[in-house]
């Protein structure tokens, strides 16, 4: 403890602009006999946005809960700026939470809801009053303000419960599946909506969803969970091209996955046939991934530029998408999705003919193991 | 859906069964404006003399007036014991929970009469018969159990994100409670609050084996009185009680439907 | 996993335990005082034997319950009383069968209305009830009026077992109807359609269908009412007269005119032990019709 208060002290940290603000330390959580999550370490620097992706049951949404102190890890250790919060009690915590269902007072009107938590912080009722307005101002609610929560709309439910958790001007925001009950439309605005007001503030937050969308598309940086473990930690370009495991590789976008075989050689092959890959590869069975749109749909003879793979194969199904053309084309015992954007001109290729998909050999994903 | 299309011999026979359901309780409308010395339907001739007998009858009401005292501390005392309890039994996570829940709505599987006669045997040698300590006690062991049970109801189905919200936004557990917590029950309270009441104003059985000279409730002096006379005084009664009942339903019915609060 | 533990890291003076038995200390102690001890002891006279006077002395005897089984008067007193409770039962569920039937094929603000109806008898006193039955059946009222009117002799009907019947099934019809719509649950309006379109008469249909699918609302319904008809009190014994002798009444009778405490508290516990076998029947069925 003294170390780390040192350590704050020290100019050098002081001075970095990314400084880690919330920090879990080998956390754990079990439940009855199960570990639900053995054992996470991660930092969080001030003022970035950060997404727990996962499926659900991932433990994303438990690990959130233990950062908000409603739920108590079993062990390791939180920190917030570099102060021990693992058994502080949720209402000294000082973080702002977004709940899923919003979770707004029924009995209390939306400026009520607003005002609630700086009443608990004992502020004046005037500067209450002037602050409720400002955070309603700010989610373009100020109309709204003597109704009831189930006079409003999911999205401007949303929208309070937003203003609620932002008002108090917690240390951390904490936002737990917010966009999950909104169509899809009202989805779009709201992403767009939450990040400006993040990115306005300021504020350090935490974002939990199983939507890559929200979380590519959201986020400063994404955690990558799956049963309670971390798979990957990155920003979105990292973890979306270069992803650190075949799971992150096939959650976060979609991908084509062959078995493949690296030789002792440093040759990489899959159904017979020579393939290119960038990096250190690892010897033996091996499983082979590249993103559906950036592989190309070629007549079986057409010229593949260098530097680009070629698997020769048979087409078994061609769908038409409107922008796009789904092809499907069986290599050896797997099969390869294309994905080609639509020109009036283009030509469709018989079904059973004899076809060569090609990609960039840059854009080949190779993982050691065999086909899971 | 046409075969479901009641036939009208089904729609008569509701409405004989109907009848049957509700005639004692329809016919002692027109009895309670009875001219006549005895009880007679139809009436030979219609007055208000039994309304004015009844409230000429001095016993009868000083038992409504014990009766209205001892419902009204049973409710208060039912809320103020049963909110707390079913707050624990639902909130708290320890074992043995629904064994200790069972056990405390227990004694509404027993018959009035073997509780009343087993009450009768204990508070008699703790000094508590024909007291009001033993009738409010008395009551409070059936009425707590319906107050327990659907205030544990009502908090089971309340939306705990509520709770986590106002914790995450610096509120005391306890400010949790009374800013969040009981608001939001207070339609399950309204429920329990009217159902405590009906029970403990219309409890006879139990309350019989309990009563004497010095005290006694309405509806035990209602019993002895028919038990002896059956004249139309205990008709004009029944109205009363009758509209008294039906005051409490509408307002269970405004707080949470009653289809919720009592079908078991 | 739920807030409650996360409110132990709390800093309070008190553990969660300590304010649990705290909260729950009040009502603890009403079922004791209230329910417990008094089922206990109860079970406890019943071993007890009674002295002339109301007195009781406390020696562990079976007298009681010998003496129960060797009285015809008593013998009598119990088959009656479940004889009389099992016919109740069945008038109960078959009045009951088409207004819960009728009340779950409505809908909306009419079916509010009945349901209302139907729970209003079970909120209003059973005294101001039974008086109702007394005013309608007394030699005075509109039933044997009518009967007269006619030209027939009517039959005796109250101060007798017929009075306590026709007013018992009445009040205990309440309980039946809310018993088998809650059963009811589980039939949908297309069941019934399918089979009607697989051509099966409406009889068949309701022999075939609607009555297995609405079995255990009857079984729970049967339940509540055997039980309620055997520990009724209040209707036998003001529309009895005095001269029907059922279990209730009986134990009333030697609690409050004879003071044999002992006997009471026997015939109580063989309420209860009546009260056990009908849940082993129920139970019974259930499994059956699983």
């Amino acid at each position: 403890m003294m170390l780390e208060r040192n350590m704050t002290a020290s100019p050098s940290r002081t001075a970095k602009v990314a400084e880690d603000h919330l920090v879990l330390s080998e956390v754990g959580m079990t439940f009855g006999t199960a570990d639900v999550i053995p054992s996470l370490s991660l930092a969080v620097r001030r003022g970035e946005m950060v997404a727990f992706l996962g499926p659900s049951g991932c433990g994303k949404t438990t690990t959130l809960r233990m950062i908000a102190g409603l739920i108590a890890p079993s062990r390791g250790r939180i920190s917030v700026g570099w102060r021990d919060i693992t058994r502080l009690p949720v209402h000294e915590r000082d973080m702002g939470l977004v709940f899923q269902s919003y979770a707004l007072f029924p009995h209390m009107t939306v400026s009520q809801n607003v005002a609630f938590g700086l009443e608990m912080r004992g502020i004046a009722k005037r500067e209450i009053r002037v602050r409720v307005e400002t955070a309603l101002e700010m989610v373009q609610l100020g109309h709204l303000s003597d109704r009831k929560p189930r006079a409003l709309s999911g999205g401007q439910q949303q929208r309070v419960a937003l203003a609620r958790a932002l008002v108090v001007e917690p240390s951390i925001l904490l936002l737990d599946e917010p966009l999950s009950n909104l169509d899809a439309k009202l989805r779009d605005e709201m992403r767009v909506q939450i990040r400006s007001l993040q990115q306005q503030s300021g504020i350090t937050a935490v974002f939990v969803t199983h939507d890559q969308v929200e979380a590519l598309s959201m986020c400063d940086r994404i955690v990558v969970m799956r049963g309670g473990h971390i798979e990957q930690f990155g920003t979105p370009g990292e973890i979306y091209e270069h992803p650190a495991t075949p799971f992150v590789a096939s959650f976060v976008g979609r991908t084509n996955r062959l078995s493949g075989v690296v030789e002792p050689s440093g040759r990489l092959a899959a159904a017979g046939q020579g393939l290119l890959a960038e990096g250190a590869l690892p010897v033996g069975q091996v499983q082979i991934m590249m993103r559906p749109h950036r592989v190309a749909l070629l007549a079986a003879h057409e010229h593949v530029p260098p530097g680009h793979n070629a698997l020769r194969g048979r087409l078994t199904g061609i769908t038409f998408v409107g922008d796009l053309i789904q092809a499907n084309v069986r290599v050896g015992e797997d099969e390869i999705t294309v994905e080609q954007p639509t020109r009036r001109s283009t030509a469709l290729p018989l079904m059973g003919a004899e076809v060569t998909v090609s990609w960039e050999a840059g854009d080949t994903m190779v993982f050691a193991g065999g086909a899971t | 859906m046409e075969i479901h299309k009641t036939s009208w011999l089904m729609g008569l026979l509701v409405t004989v069964l109907f009848i049957y359901l509700l005639a004692p309780v329809i016919l002692v409308f027109p009895i309670s404006f009875s001219g006549d010395e005895v009880l007679r339907f139809p009436p030979t001739s219609w007055s208000l003399r039994w309304y004015e007998a009844l409230f000429d009858n001095r016993d009868m009401l000083r038992a409504f007036w014990t009766s209205l005292t001892l419902a009204f501390v049973v409710t208060i005392l039912s809320l103020v014991i049963g909110i707390p309890a079913a707050w624990v039994i639902v909130r708290m996570e320890f074992k043995g929970r629904d064994l200790l829940f069972n056990v405390f709505t227990a004694p509404l599987l027993l018959p009035t009469i073997v509780l009343g006669l087993a009450i009768l045997i204990v508070f008699a040698s703790f000094g508590l018969l024909a007291t009001m300590r033993g009738l409010v006690l008395a009551h409070l062991v059936v009425s707590l159990p319906y107050a327990l049970r659907i205030l544990a109801v009502s908090l089971a189905t309340q939306d705990r994100s509520c709770e986590e919200a106002a914790l995450t936004l610096g509120a005391k557990p306890l400010s949790v409670f009374f800013r969040v917590t009981l608001p939001m029950l207070s339609s399950g309270i309204v429920a329990a609050a009217a159902l405590c009441f009906l029970v403990s104003f219309d409890e006879v059985v139990i309350t019989l084996f309990l009563t004497g000279p010095r005290i006694s409730t309405l509806p035990v002096e209602l019993y002895d009185y028919v038990y002896n006379t059956a004249d139309p005084m205990v008709a004009a009664a029944s109205v009363l009680l009758i509209l008294l009942t039906l005051g409490v339903i509408l307002v269970v019915e405004r707080a949470m439907g009653l289809g919720r609060a009592f079908v078991k | 996993m739920t807030t409650a533990i996360a409110l132990t890291r709390s800093r309070r003076r008190f553990s969660d335990h300590q304010v649990a038995i705290a909260l729950l200390l009040p009502i603890a102690l009403i079922n004791v005082v209230g329910f417990m001890l008094p089922i206990f002891n109860l079970a406890r006279f019943s071993f007890n034997r009674a002295t002339t006077g109301g007195g009781i002395e406390n020696v562990l005897t079976l007298e009681n319950w010998t003496g129960l089984l060797r009285d015809p008067f008593y013998l009598e007193l119990i088959l009656n009383s479940i004889w009389i409770s099992l016919g109740v039962t069945l008038c109960a569920l078959v009045l009951s069968y088409p207004i819960a039937l009728y009340l779950h094929r409505s809908s909306g603000t009419w079916r509010t209305f009945l349901t209302v109806l139907v729970i209003s008898p079970l909120l209003t006193s059973a005294v101001v009830r039974t008086y109702g039955w007394i005013a309608i059946l007394s030699d005075e009222g509109p039933v044997v009026g009518a009967i007269k009117s006619v030209g027939l002799t009517p039959p005796p009907l109250m101060f007798n077992i017929n009075g306590v019947f026709i007013g018992l099934t009445e009040i205990l019809m309440p309980y039946m109807i809310l018993a088998l719509m809650a059963g009811f649950g589980r039939l949908d309006p297309k069941v019934e359609e399918a089979a009607r379109t697989l051509g099966a008469t409406p009889w068949q249909c309701f022999r075939r269908v609607i009555l297995p699918l609405t079995a255990p609302g009857i079984a729970l319904g049967c339940l509540l009412c055997f039980v309620l008809a055997v520990s009724s009190f209040i209707t036998p014994k003001l529309m009895g007269g005095g001269r029907v002798f059922l279990l209730a009444t009986e134990i009333y009778d030697q609690a409050i005119v004879t003071l044999n405490w002992p006997l009471a508290s026997t015939l109580s516990i063989l309420v209860l032990i009546i009260f056990g076998a009908a849940l082993v029947a129920y139970s019974a069925v259930l499994k059956r019709l699983d």
